[in-house]
């Protein structure tokens, strides 16, 4: 049993592998097109359950009523049958010239019997007027006569004949009563043979008379009523489902629009509103979905509002906090020269002082250019530059800081430049930040730099095998003034908000700034831009989440430990990404990095978070 | 889409519901309770069946070779339904070789006699033994090939050979040579049934509005694979195509050439649809036309048996060329007035309600014969009379379109004998029996002329027959013939051919063979005479079949005439009679002699 279940299955999946014609994946595609519209049809599920459930019904309706009709036809044909065969027995059985034994006169006295019994048109039959076999022979020499069958020889079934004969055994003891049979005769008018009612008696003496009605009428009436029970049916079935399909509608529009509106509503037409008719249950929906909508929008208002005004107040003391700042700033430089002249407290205290200012300016920096972000006051400047160019040329401060640490950076550029249009500030200010923080968050390992381009986009990915980041501060990294640790020092300075400014320099971009982590892994921030500016990114050319690796792809630091990912930190570079080595193109990189990230989908995926061109509300 | 609770949506629910309720209202509403009376079509619109014998026993070893005799000729009668029946009597070498031809019919079989057979030739020693049965009938007629009824009265003697064969007595050797069906008057009637063809009568003929005339056939009631009328049908279109060399042959003309075949014919209710190849299909639409009248003539035919159709579609190699119903272009004999000589050389005319009309005196000497013409728009009726003059008789003729009749005598030769009847036909010829010879005056012509004929009759005066009586039909081309043979009187018709101006009558045929000494006759209908014996007053059918007694003939009876509804006797005793309804079957409308009625 189960080698044969198996045998089946097997059988059943080689059928569904084999190759398929067209007009059979057509077809297939027709079905799919199909089942998936009834998914998401209640209407139409509606109209399919009711279109059958209504065939069963009248189908099982119709066929008792046609049993009925049929039973009823049947019933009227043989009464009528019985009393034209009652009426010829009683013609037959009083006529002398049957009472008597055969005898030459006989022979035309059935014939004139049959003739007087033969249809005149009304109710069409055939009669038969015959001997019994018995007396077929001398003196009458006749076997009998037929009218209205097709053949001179009508052959009656044997049952029916051996009943007849025994009801003339019993003559003269009981009373000779007709048996009739149904079967199917040929007439004069219908050489096939056609169904009937077959009616036989004895009469007289040795005498036995048949009758055969054909059903030909009944069974023409029956087929016409049958025909128009079955269009009517159809007719039915089909308008009830038509019914079922408007009074659907009826529910099911309102209910699609109001769906609508939430998706508009989502997409931020605040003003979207549903129409409100009536009282009933649809109206109550519209109602409460317009009052939902209106409280949406009243609040979102207020919220927009309340951030305008931050924003606002943000600018305003930005920039009102800057003319002062510039007054200390100037002071403090005066206090700062002339630190040596001062007393150990009072030098280390302008000290402290210069170096706070100089972190308060660049926080009034930051803040107001997030500030411009939130007044939608930012400007894209952008010309065709050599990305790698800004790359290099960004990485100045980071590989001071890497040189103190005894790291270094590496750079995986492609050979040929990576010409896109960009604006050439705030990508070497993306950079910067990426690698200030790849190296501040290495904990003392190399961090590597990857470059690559394709026909549509450039991307940078900057990696580091340091801390890493924890499940889910992939999307709070960019949020304004978070940080991983708040305990750790800040060796480098930092506001708090240069990836969330370079967040919004990708994003005037069109393009798209993502991170990747693992506790105890590294990071990766991975920059892509369009080539072209308005240009739409469909994907990046270099992965973000990194595969296993081998040692010799990803450049070990001597000394170090294998990592999990089969990277180390500060290895010497010796794979095919050095800097200057050619990875140009999505198949350069796929040979270095990871079949799982190039599959990546654009938009957010698992741990990673992407910050594109996303809507926000 | 109008939404659930608007105005528009309540309005259309509103008109539905009311079409609804109309509906359901309407539909219970169907039962007829009251109407005006309507006229009703009448006819049956099923196929017409006949009565088919059921295959007859065959011999069985406890039978007499005289059972087996009368067993072979009643199993004959259903030669056409079973051909097998009748050959399980014969023997086996001629059981295989019998294809009998022209059907005998005998009035009754007397009770035959067995003897035992002494061939008179010496014969190779038959098998087993041998028996002789012999019976002795009264001969009525044979049946032609082509289904006419041909009279041949006599007695003859029929002798079957019998050989028992395996205990069983089977005929090895039949009467008449085996090439005709020896068939029983009863059973012939049971097995071929009467109708007709139909002909164009000259002058006329087809080609310009000609007329039909009947040619009676007795067609057998085919077959056994069939108890309709289509092989029937086939039959008797056949008939017409055929060349069948009858008693009509010569003197009718037919619109389908020579060469014409019937590729079938089927039937759709009560219509025909006959479809015609051959020669048909190279002749003129008027032609077709001609065709489709004889074709509905003949099936559509309501004499002596139920029509096969009302109506034919004639097809000419499959295409339908004519179709739908037209009247029967049938000569009948039509009502008309009463005439009858009302003293010497008077002539009186009554009218339908037996009021005198006219009177006129015509000639001097007393009047044997009369015969008078229906009236017209054109011209008033006219009578013709034939008076004796002593030596013979004279034709007495009123000038065609005379008012009053001017009368124009015309003596008949004088061979003996006053005319025995006058007879005018449609084409304006009178017809006269003088002297034992026929004489006709042609319309137009000056003198009257003897008609040679019929030829099969021989001469008078040589022991053969003379003609008493003769009455044209209608369509002036068949006559009706009172003929005095040495068997006595006789029925026979025969047709009128003219050559080259000169006019003859064709082979007499005889009708009304049951009847003995008939002494008077006239037309009935197209298909029928009326013929008066000493006892009675009988229907003949021209099909030569029994006649059909109308009833007992009064006292008297020497003279008959008929218009088709009404009948006249003239009686010895000087009385013109009438049937009536009141308590004697006969009431005297005049006193003279002579009935006729006008044609």
């Amino acid at each position: 049993m189960k080698g044969a279940a198996a045998t089946v299955r097997a059988s059943y999946r080689s059928w569904l592998a084999r190759p398929r014609s067209a007009t059979v994946r057509r077809l297939r595609r027709r079905l799919r097109q199909v089942r998936d519209r009834y998914r998401h049809s209640l209407q139409l599920r509606v109209t399919t359950a009711t279109l059958i459930l209504c065939a069963v019904v009248v189908s099982v309706l119709g066929y008792i009523l046609m049993q009925h009709l049929v039973a009823g036809i049947y019933a009227n044909m043989q009464q009528t049958a019985k009393i034209i065969s009652d009426e010829g027995l009683a013609t037959a059985g009083n006529a002398t010239d049957f009472s008597e034994p055969p005898n030459p006169t006989s022979r035309q006295a059935m014939w004139h019997l049959t003739q007087n019994l033969a249809s005149t048109g009304g109710t069409p039959y055939a009669v038969e007027v015959t001997l019994l076999p018995q007396f077929q022979g001398p003196p009458v020499y006749s076997s009998g006569y037929t009218v209205g069958f097709y053949r001179s020889r009508p052959q009656f079934p044997q049952k029916l004949i051996s009943d007849v004969y025994t009801e003339w055994k019993g003559r003269g003891h009981v009373a000779q009563r007709p048996v009739s049979q149904w079967a199917s005769m040929a007439l004069a008018s219908s050489p096939r043979p056609v169904p009937g009612l077959l009616i036989g008696a004895p009469f007289g003496s040795d005498y036995e008379l048949y009758y055969f009605f054909p059903l030909a009428a009944e069974q023409q009436t029956i087929a016409s009523i049958q025909q128009s029970l079955l269009v009517a049916g159809i007719a039915v079935v089909f308008l009830l489902a038509a019914i079922a399909w408007l009074v659907t509608r009826w529910v099911v529009v309102p209910v699609r629009l109001a769906a609508q509106g939430a998706r508009r509503l989502s997409a931020g037409e605040l003003h979207q509103r549903m129409e409100v008719r009536g009282s009933d249950e649809l109206a109550a929906l519209a109602t409460s979905f317009n009052e939902m909508a209106a409280s949406l929008q009243e609040k979102l208002e207020e919220l927009e509002d309340l951030s305008q005004v931050q924003r606002q107040f943000v600018s305003d003391v930005s920039h009102e906090l800057r003319t002062p700042l510039t007054t200390i700033r100037i002071a403090s430089d005066v206090m700062f020269g002339a630190r040596d002249s001062m007393d150990p407290a009072a030098g280390r205290s302008a000290e402290l002082m210069q170096g706070q200012l100089e972190r308060f300016e660049s926080l009034l920096t930051d803040l107001l250019e997030i500030s411009r972000y939130d007044a939608n006051a930012a400007t894209l400047d952008a010309e065709p530059v050599d990305v790698c160019t800004i790359v290099l040329q960004s990485a100045d401060i980071a590989q001071q800081l890497a040189e103190r640490r005894g790291t270094r950076i590496e750079f995986r550029l492609p050979a040929e430049p990576c010409i896109a249009e960009v604006d050439r500030r705030r990508v070497e200010r993306i950079l910067r930040n990426l690698l200030l923080n790849a190296v501040e968050h290495g904990e003392n390992r190399d961090t590597v730099v990857t470059v690559a381009m394709d026909s549509a986009a450039v991307a940078v990915s900057v990696r580091d095998y340091g801390v890493g980041l924890r499940p889910g501060e992939e999307q709070l990294v960019f949020d304004r003034f978070w940080r991983a640790d708040p305990a750790r020092a800040r060796t480098s300075g930092g506001t708090g908000l240069g990836l969330a400014i370079a967040l919004e320099d990708a994003r005037l971009h069109g393009g798209w700034l993502e991170a990747w982590g693992e506790s105890g892994q590294g990071s990766v921030f991975r920059l892509t831009l369009p080539r072209v500016v308005g240009g739409d990114l469909h994907g990046s050319p270099l992965p973000l989440r990194p595969l296993p690796l081998t040692a010799v792809a990803d450049g070990l630091a001597a000394g170090d430990a294998v990592a999990a990912d089969g990277t180390a930190a500060g290895a010497t570079a010796s794979g095919s990404a050095a800097v200057g080595t050619a990875a140009v193109g999505p198949d350069a990189v796929a040979d270095t990095a990871e079949a799982a990230d190039a599959a990546e989908p654009a938009g957010p995926s698992g741990q990673a978070a992407t910050s594109g061109a996303a809507s926000r509300g | 889409m109008a939404e659930p609770g608007s105005p528009r949506t309540t309005r259309w629910l509103a008109a539905v519901a009311a079409v609804a309720a109309a509906g359901v209202v309407a539909g219970c509403a169907t039962v007829p309770s009251g109407d005006q009376p309507q006229q009703i079509s009448t006819g049956s619109s099923q196929i017409q069946a006949y009565v088919q014998p059921l295959p007859p026993p065959g011999p069985k070893q406890d039978w007499t070779p005289t059972q087996v005799v009368l067993g072979f000729l009643h199993a004959s009668a259903s030669y056409a339904f079973d051909p097998a029946a009748a050959r399980q009597y014969l023997a086996p070498p001629l059981s295989r070789n019998w294809n009998p031809g022209p059907v005998t019919v005998v009035s009754s079989v007397e009770q035959p006699t067995q003897l035992p057979y002494h061939p008179q030739v010496a014969l190779p020693a038959p098998a087993g033994p041998e028996r002789s049965v012999e019976f002795t009938g009264q001969r009525l007629a044979t049946l032609s090939q082509t289904g006419q009824y041909q009279y041949s009265p006599g007695t003859s003697t029929y002798q079957f050979i019998l050989t028992q064969v395996q205990g069983v007595w089977l005929i090895s050797t039949l009467p008449l040579g085996g090439q005709s069906l020896l068939l029983t008057q009863s059973d012939f009637e049971q097995v071929f049934q009467p109708r007709n063809l139909f002909f164009f009568a000259p002058p006329n003929s087809w080609a310009v509005n000609g007329e039909l005339v009947p040619d009676p056939v007795y067609a057998p009631l085919q077959s056994a694979d069939s108890a309709l009328n289509t092989n029937l049908a086939a039959g008797l279109v056949r008939g017409l195509l055929t060349d069948r060399g009858s008693w009509l042959s010569g003197a009718t003309t037919t619109a389908f050439p020579h060469g014409t075949k019937l590729l079938g014919i089927t039937f759709s209710g009560q219509t025909a649809i006959v479809n015609l190849g051959g020669a048909a299909a190279h002749t003129s639409p008027s032609a077709h036309q001609a065709m489709r009248e004889q074709l509905l003539a003949t099936l559509g035919s309501k004499a002596y048996s139920t029509p096969l159709a009302h109506n034919v579609d004639l097809e000419i190699d499959g295409k339908m060329q004519f179709s739908g119903g037209n009247g029967l272009l049938v000569y009948e004999v039509q009502s008309g007035s009463l005439v009858y000589q009302a003293g010497p050389g008077q002539v009186n005319q009554l009218s339908s309600s037996r009021s005198l009309v006219t009177q006129a005196q015509v000639g001097a000497g007393p009047i044997s014969a009369l015969a008078a013409t229906q009236a017209t728009a054109q011209s008033p009726s006219q009578v013709a009379v034939a008076a004796e003059n002593g030596a013979g008789c004279t034709l007495y003729v009123p000038a065609p379109g005379s008012s009053p009749a001017q009368y124009r005598s015309y003596p008949l030769s004088a061979s003996g004998g006053p005319c025995t009847s006058l007879s005018w036909d449609a084409n304006g010829n009178v017809w006269a029996v003088a002297g034992q010879h026929i004489w006709v005056l042609g319309a137009g012509t000056r003198q009257p002329v003897t008609v040679s004929g019929p030829q099969n009759l021989q001469p008078a005066g040589s022991g053969g027959a003379s003609v008493l009586a003769l009455q044209m039909a209608p369509d002036g081309v068949r006559a009706a013939l009172l003929v005095r043979t040495a068997d006595g009187n006789r029925l026979m018709l025969a047709a009128v051919t003219s050559s080259h101006g000169v006019k003859s009558l064709g082979t007499a045929v005889t009708v009304g063979t049951s009847l003995s000494g008939p002494i008077a006759l006239s037309w009935y209908s197209s298909y029928d005479l009326l013929a008066l014996t000493r006892t009675g007053i009988w229907e003949v059918p021209l099909t030569g079949g029994a006649a059909k007694s109308l009833g007992p003939a009064p006292a008297g009876a020497v003279s008959l005439a008929s218009d088709g509804s009404s009948l006249a006797v003239g009686t010895s005793h000087g009385e013109i009679l009438m049937p009536s309804d009141g308590g004697s079957p006969w009431s005297k409308v005049a006193t003279g002699s002579i009935p006729a009625y006008s044609s």
